[in-house]
């Protein structure tokens, strides 16, 4: 047993995938001899070389559409955008080739590519450096999505995401690059597209992704005290969505909370929300909850922990659901 | 008003457009290929027209002709190799009937019963018509960075028009290109128009002068002399397979129809200049040049248009025959590895498993 | 127009039900906003409650005089169409428990936040709630209003049912009972009265009561006798049976009957031991009368009539009856009852020893 960082379980999860299969390549702005900014590549390049591991000129569109041409040529991409904020020109080639491409050549051309993007707030970072655009990707067909929360989850994902054929949208949430889990780094467990119970409890359900699975737990703990037991279900995958979970875990409990950064409006929570009452309408004890971002433009450091769903809010969204 | 005179920008001319010789014509060609080239062109234009009135007798839905650039696509198409690989826009039927692409397959993407064309990209070596113009030329890119981590000598080669060249993936992947010393061949028919914006308006400096400022090979061509489009391409092939790196080249065309059958030129051009190209055609100028050295005589014109005559007709009936793709093709082709709520909506729209 | 059906609030600090003095209007009749409507009397006081609505008043659920819970219907109103009735509102986990269980939902008052229908609500819900439909709609032919008096008998008599009590039944030759009673000019019923209390001398378990711990027993044979008022049955005591002749018992219980009529029966004439009823008076033949509760034995004598009977291998017409004991199985058992029982009869069946009950 040993302790990792995020950071270490993605740099391992890297590195073993670039080992099992020699035709992985990792690339992005600063991803070679810097190691990445966030050190998620580091020692990469000096282990596997300039072929396979190399830094880009600062091309985002570029770096996304060479991922179309190097899996047309038999290659397994796997591209970084240095920051979410930055991502968007290459929404471009995203949506209207990586996520097209196999659909377009009717089945004959897949795109086995992974864009790693460092998502999510909670580092008091600049303007750009704290959003999420997890649904700009959800929403865009032919895409896969994987969020994880933890360190050795988020080896397991990583590793399953780079086997996936299909291109898979791959949000690390930087505020918990530095969190740290004990465990063996292993693929084994569920892999995308399956949810996970991580805190059993029969009053409510927290539904939650990233960064925001531990900040459900803390609520959890606190509500705990007052007699209150909430379940929280890490949905690891956006699409694919575990329905099934959700559905599972709300007809135990006929209550749901769901948190994420992302602003309200057509965020996740919007989808989550329209899935229970699809699925588990009639186990419904009270309106489905959402505690997320404001719909304004991520803020500054000093407004972020007002911005983002605070362990209180959480909690008292849990109350008010269950004393409905 | 395309001016191919008024820059400084050299163009490299082999036949002039009454069919003189007018550079060393010797470009390494076989006789057979150089006829080869004519009857080419022959067919590409012979399809073209055909592919007009099928757009409006209501067999196609939208059809982008490109009569008078027969020479730029057929001409640079010739000069690939079978491994390498051509990254298209949405013009290129004459370069897809080149590299052996199935017509009744590509013209499928105009019919509208499939994206991109149903022709397997890979076994043809020609990508998926690409639309949003400039994003395949980084495709390209991508791909030949591809061939030389694995040690290959092919080369790729995107089309793209005078238009792409102010998008930012023209700059983007130019530069990658350049880095990299990607084997890739950015291949630019300036035809004088993009859509009803003419070139004077899109650019200023000569598209072919750009590639001093990314630090590669440029070359500026006369896209209606077939013979010169050969060379300059076969050219860039030969300095890509050399390690040497991408090559940005300028045929300099003309958009002798309009955009599409959706659009009407008559409204923006003046006839004049389209009389006026019409003067420079590369069909004409090809086959005078091909008679007057002896290559061909007249029956082996007729020959050719008996052949495209016959040939267009096949086309004809077997793209009229078509029916629509099955429904469930839309759900099956999406992922490789479908989500569980997709094959569910593939149930309930189907109504069965 | 909308139906609007008020029901009787709880008027005061906890009551749980009232009586309808006096209606004030009728149905019919159109009335504006806190018109006074009806009279309401609980145990601590007489309200005059003011109408709830402006309208007509399209039913009156309760006759005057008739008792009703807080929370059952009072009267329909006919009301503007203006005057929305809320939409019952139910998370939907609840809808699907009333549609399950076959709960119309807006017959369920909604103790939830803003009269919303929970889960408790539905499952509380007495399953008389649940009928379906087409017995709902019966409606009754009348209405007989329920006396305070019957209202006790029933109370008492549902209690009484908890009683483990079982009925044997002898018949009597009454050859000898009739030519007694003439002789007297007295009816049976004293006659059978004297005979018990005599029985009861010599069987002291059946003048008896189970105590839950204890069975008491009784010198005093204190004989309710069941009489007939038009408030309903009532059962004064015959005190110290054992003690007077038919001719006496007779008597008194003639003055009994009387007293009880009138309803000027004293207290003292309450508490028997034993009952009995004369169900005979209306030509009932047996039947399995019901303990009174703190008695061990009752008995109903019934009606005295020529029957084929067999006397010396022969069938004779004779007067005969047939007497119905009930006795509590946790006082008494069948041995000891079919002893007493037997001595009564063999009592009843002697010219001789009834002879010696004259006085």
């Amino acid at each position: 047993m040993a302790e990792h960082t995020m950071v270490a379980a993605l740099n391992s999860a890297l590195r073993d995938a670039l080992a099992a299969d020699p035709r992985t390549l990792v690339f992005g702005e600063d991803v070679g001899a810097l190691g990445g900014v966030f050190r998620v590549t580091e020692g990469l390049q000096a282990e596997f070389g300039r072929e396979r591991v190399f830094d880009t000129p600062i091309a985002e569109a570029g770096i996304a559409g060479i991922c179309v041409g190097l899996a047309m040529a038999g290659w397994r991409p796997i591209a970084e955008m240095q920051f979410e904020g930055f991502s968007y020109p290459a929404l471009d080639q995203v949506i209207s080739h990586l996520a097209k491409y196999r659909e377009r050549t009717r089945g004959r051309v897949g795109m086995p590519a992974v864009i790693r993007i460092p998502s999510f707030g909670g580092i008091r970072g600049k303007e750009h450096h704290g959003e999420s655009p997890e649904t700009y990707y959800a929403h865009t067909a032919g895409l896969k999505v994987v969020v994880p929360s933890t360190p050795l989850d988020a080896y397991r994902l990583l590793r399953r995401s780079i086997e996936d054929p299909d291109p898979v949208i791959f949000l690390e949430p930087k505020g918990r690059y530095w969190s740290r889990e004990d465990g063996d780094l292993s693929v084994e467990g569920p892999g995308l597209g399956r949810a996970r119970v991580v805190r059993e409890g029969g009053a409510c359900v927290l539904i939650a992704y990233g960064a925001m699975v531990g900040r459900c737990l803390e609520a959890a703990t606190a509500l705990a005290e007052e007699g209150i037991e909430a379940a929280v279900l890490d949905l690891r995958s956006l699409v694919p969505l575990d329905v099934g979970a959700i559905r599972d875990a709300v007809r135990s409990t006929g209550r749901a909370v769901v948190v994420h950064e992302a602003p309200l409006t057509l965020g996740m929570g919007a989808e989550i929300v329209a899935r229970i009452v699809e699925e588990a309408f009639d186990h419904l004890e009270a309106p489905v909850a959402r505690v997320t971002g404001p719909d304004v433009p991520y803020p500054p450091a000093s407004l972020e922990l007002r911005y983002l769903p605070s362990i209180e809010r959480i909690a008292n969204a849990v109350r008010t659901v269950v004393a409905y | 008003m395309n001016e191919t005179a008024s820059t400084d920008a050299p163009i490299v001319r082999l036949v002039a457009p009454d069919g003189t010789a007018v550079g060393d014509v010797e470009v390494g060609l076989s006789r057979d290929e150089r006829r080869k080239l004519l009857r080419l062109m022959i067919r590409a234009r012979r399809l073209d027209r055909e592919c007009w009135a099928l757009q409006r007798q209501g067999e196609l839905t939208v059809y982008p002709p490109f009569e008078g650039q027969e020479a730029a696509q057929v001409g640079s198409a010739f000069a690939l190799g079978p491994d390498d690989f051509v990254f298209p826009s949405f013009r290129e039927l004459a370069a897809a009937l080149v590299r052996g692409v199935d017509v009744v397959e590509y013209l499928q993407y105009h019919r509208g019963t499939w994206h991109g064309g149903p022709y397997d990209p890979i076994a043809s070596r020609f990508a998926p018509i690409c639309v949003p113009v400039a994003t395949q030329i980084v495709h390209a890119v991508g791909w030949a960075m591809g061939a030389t981590f694995d040690g290959s000598t092919a080369c790729s080669l995107a089309y793209f028009g005078d238009g792409s060249s102010s998008e930012g993936d023209f700059h983007e992947g130019a530069n990658l290109a350049a880095v990299f010393r990607a084997p890739a061949i950015l291949f630019c028919q300036n035809n004088g128009w993009a859509i009803s914006v003419p070139s004077n308006e899109q650019f200023v400096a000569p598209i072919a002068a750009r590639a001093a400022g990314y630090g590669m090979r440029g070359a500026r061509v006369d896209g209606n002399d077939v013979l010169a489009v050969y060379a300059v391409t076969r050219d860039a092939v030969e300095r890509a397979r050399a390690g040497e790196g991408p090559t940005l080249i300028e045929a300099v065309t003309y958009r002798i129809g309009s955009h599409s059958t959706a659009d009407d030129a008559t409204r923006y051009r003046d006839e004049a200049e389209v009389a006026a190209w019409g003067e420079r055609d590369p069909i004409y100028r090809y086959r005078t040049h091909l008679l007057d050295a002896g290559t061909i005589d007249d029956a082996f014109v007729r020959g050719c248009d008996e052949e495209a005559e016959a040939w267009v007709a096949e086309i004809r009936a077997e793209l009229t025959s078509l029916g629509e793709p099955p429904v469930a093709e839309m759900f099956d082709h999406a992922f490789a590895d479908p989500p569980p709520t997709l094959l569910r909506q593939r149930e309930e729209l189907l109504g069965d498993g | 127009m909308a139906a609007r059906v008020f029901t009787l609030p709880d008027l005061g600090e906890g009551l749980d039900e009232a009586i309808v003095s006096a209606w004030l209007v009728g149905e019919g009749d159109t009335v504006s906003l806190n018109q006074p409507f009806v009279e309401i009397e609980t145990a601590k006081a007489s309200v005059e409650v003011p109408a709830p609505f402006a309208g007509r008043v399209a039913r009156l659920h309760v006759a005057a005089g008739q008792r009703l819970a807080v929370g059952a219907p009072l009267a329909t109103f006919e009301v503007e169409a203006a005057v929305e009735t809320t939409p019952v509102t139910a998370t939907p986990a609840v809808r699907k428990l009333a549609r399950d269980l076959g709960v119309d939902l807006s017959m369920v008052s909604g103790s939830g936040p803003g009269g919303r229908v929970t889960r408790e609500d539905v499952e509380a819900l007495p399953r008389t709630a649940n009928e379906p439909d087409h017995v709902r709609r019966v409606t009754a032919a009348a209405e007989v209003p329920v006396s305070l008096t019957r209202r006790a008998i029933a109370d008492r008599l549902t209690r009484v049912a908890a009683i483990p009590q079982v009925t044997t039944f002898r018949t009597v030759d009454c050859i000898a009972l009739e030519a007694l009673r003439a002789d007297l000019d007295v009816s049976a019923l004293p006659v059978f009265v004297r005979a018990l209390a005599q029985v009861c001398g010599d069987h002291p378990m059946l003048n008896a009561r189970w105590d839950g711990e204890r069975i008491l027993l009784f010198h005093d044979v204190r004989v309710g006798i069941a009489t007939d008022t038009e408030r309903g049955l009532v059962v004064p005591v015959l005190a110290d049976a054992g003690s007077h002749g038919i001719a006496e018992i007779a008597a008194e219980i003639a003055r009994l009957a009387d007293a009880a009529r009138s309803n000027a029966l004293t207290p003292g004439d309450t508490d028997a031991t034993i009952a009995v009823t004369n169900t005979g008076s209306y030509g009932s033949e047996f039947g399995t009368p019901l303990l009174n509760p703190g008695h061990a034995v009752t008995i109903a004598l019934g009606v005295i009539a020529p029957r084929p009977l067999v006397i010396d291998d022969a069938i004779e017409a004779r007067p005969a009856c047939t007497l119905s004991l009930t006795f509590d199985h946790r006082v008494l058992d069948g041995a000891t009852v079919g002893r007493a029982f037997g001595a009564l009869v063999e009592l009843l069946e002697s010219r001789e020893r009834l002879d010696a009950l004259r006085r």
